[in-house]
């Protein structure tokens, strides 16, 4: 950032990113950031970056949230569970108008008795019936219906897929995809399924674990007992009996796998005659990478909070592991 | 204020800084004025202010409104950490309400400059890092981009719209409720 030349006037233009993004931070509402965002590619870049966006709903945070979408029986509906008098809100109308009109679009597809929701991202909604291999993305904000064609003959009885920046998407396979459906996979976790938004085509691709990491991924990798996303992050919780439980990181814009060190409360497998399962689930993420983990310990109800702080950078020396608060 | 402490405490707390512009002019300022920009309080602390802080990004003009707004401002962190210990709350109230709307006539009527005045601040308080200063230039920009649309913002701020036809009713698209 240089001075501007004596005499010339400074223009918004000659502001770095991040004073314009000081600027546009200050934005009161998602409408008037939405059209700061078609002003030019630069005010665009800045506007749809995560970390600016984490920072915009942190400091309007009741707008974006109008309710949930509910399911019951094939018929959709909008429940509102929070500020019921958003409904009345003359800022809000528009917004509402156009999600109502989502819910009514969502309800013509009423022949999906099973329609799940796979993920949500940016008023993207992921839809898969349980037992179809159809897939579905549906922009709440303006109506947008697309079916996505799915690439593999098999029927995965149990996969999460999960959207990603700028529309992609990708599924984690818990069987290895073959030809010929009657044979049944082995059950191998290692392959993803990426589409692109951009070329709209999918790959299957099999992700590499981290040297430093890769015999525990090896020895854990068969027992996955969910998947969440955190940002750009794919976390799913694995486990083996030589090595405990783990996290292993599926990092999306890499495409490369690391494992996340739990803390030691959650390491150890239970066994089904043993005690009560401690189970844990993931928090929010912050612009660092950071994670948080949340477990409830059933026999004792104790909620413990772990946060997980990546240190140094992608090569790391250590593992990067979980520390209480 | 930290590095200082060891030291006289008088000495530190009368203590001046000199700042020198982008067109070598020298302004002397309290430590208590300086210190409201996070940069030049790490300088400050890492002992390195003897001789007069250079600020090459910044010009006489535009380093005078950054002091005026400083130390206005500086009075006012003084005056809150001085009261809170006596004083009965309600005549403590009036004083404090009193003051505050002060503090706001005067943001008010610093705020009343040119375009590209306000842009040299925002340019300067982002460099200084003044947090005060750089919430408050910006409101003032982001203020007047509200409610306008993109061609009327293009138009005020002199920005060359690049994206293709094709990418601008893409985003229309997406964003169209946003324009209704």
């Amino acid at each position: 950032m240089a001075a501007p030349a004596a005499g010339a006037e400074t223009l918004l233009d000659d502001l770095a990113d991040d004073p314009v993004g000081e600027v546009l931070i200050h934005l009161p509402s998602q409408a008037s950031l939405a059209v700061a965002s078609a002003v030019c590619r630069r005010w665009r870049g800045i506007c749809t970056s995560p970390a600016f966006l984490r920072r915009f709903r942190r400091r309007h945070p009741g707008a974006p949230f109008l309710g949930l979408i509910h399911s019951a029986g094939g018929v959709w509906d909008l429940r509102l569970l929070r500020d019921a008098g958003a409904r009345s809100r003359p800022d809000l109308a528009a917004s509402f108008r156009a999600v109502d009109a989502a819910v009514l679009a969502l309800s013509r597809l009423r022949r999906y008795q099973d329609l799940q929701i796979l993920d949500y991202r940016g008023g993207l909604l992921l839809l898969k019936p349980r037992k179809y291999n159809h897939l579905f993305l549906h922009d709440l904000l303006t109506g947008r219906h697309v079916e996505l064609i799915w690439p593999l003959p098999h029927v995965f009885s149990n996969m999460s897929g999960f959207l990603l920046n700028g529309g992609n998407i990708v599924f984690l396979c818990e069987n290895e995809p073959g030809n010929n459906p009657q044979v049944p996979p082995r059950c191998v976790s290692d392959y993803s399924c990426v589409y692109s938004a951009s070329t709209g085509e999918w790959q299957l691709v099999q992700p590499p674990c981290r040297a430093a990491d890769a015999a525990r991924y090896a020895a854990c990798r068969h027992d996955v007992a969910w998947s969440q996303r955190a940002g750009e992050v794919v976390y799913s919780r694995c486990s083996g009996r030589d090595v405990g439980r783990c996290l292993v990181a599926l990092d999306t814009s890499t495409m490369s796998r690391s494992i996340v060190t739990l803390p030691r409360y959650l390491q150890r497998v239970h066994f089904p005659w043993g005690k009560p399962k401690r189970d844990f689930t993931l928090m929010e993420m912050d612009d660092r990478g950071n994670i948080g983990l949340v477990a409830a310990d059933e026999a004792n109800f104790i909620l413990r909070v772990w946060l997980r702080r990546e240190e140094g950078g992608a090569a790391g020396t250590g593992p990067p592991g979980c520390r209480e608060l | 204020m930290a590095s200082a402490g060891s030291g006289d405490e008088k000495a530190a707390a009368a203590a001046m800084i000199t700042l020198i512009s982008s067109d070598n002019e020298k302004f002397e300022v309290t430590e208590a004025t300086a210190t409201l920009s996070q940069t030049i309080r790490h300088m400050i602390e890492d002992g390195c202010t003897d001789g007069g802080v250079p600020l090459p990004n910044v010009t006489s003009k535009i380093l005078a409104r950054v002091i005026e707004y400083c130390k206005k401002h500086a009075t006012a962190a003084a005056g809150e950490e001085g009261s809170s210990s006596s004083f009965s709350d309600a005549a403590f109230l009036e004083v404090d309400r009193a003051f505050l709307e002060e503090l706001e006539e005067f943001d008010d009527a610093f705020l009343e400059v040119d375009r590209a005045t306000l842009f040299d601040l925002i340019l300067a308080a982002n460099y200084l890092d003044i947090k005060g200063l750089l919430n408050l230039t910006c409101q003032k920009v982001a203020d007047s981009v509200k409610g306008k649309t993109p061609e009327q913002i293009r138009e005020m701020y002199n920005i060359v719209n690049d994206l293709t036809p094709e990418e601008e009713a893409e985003i229309r698209r997406e964003t169209q409720w946003a324009f209704e």
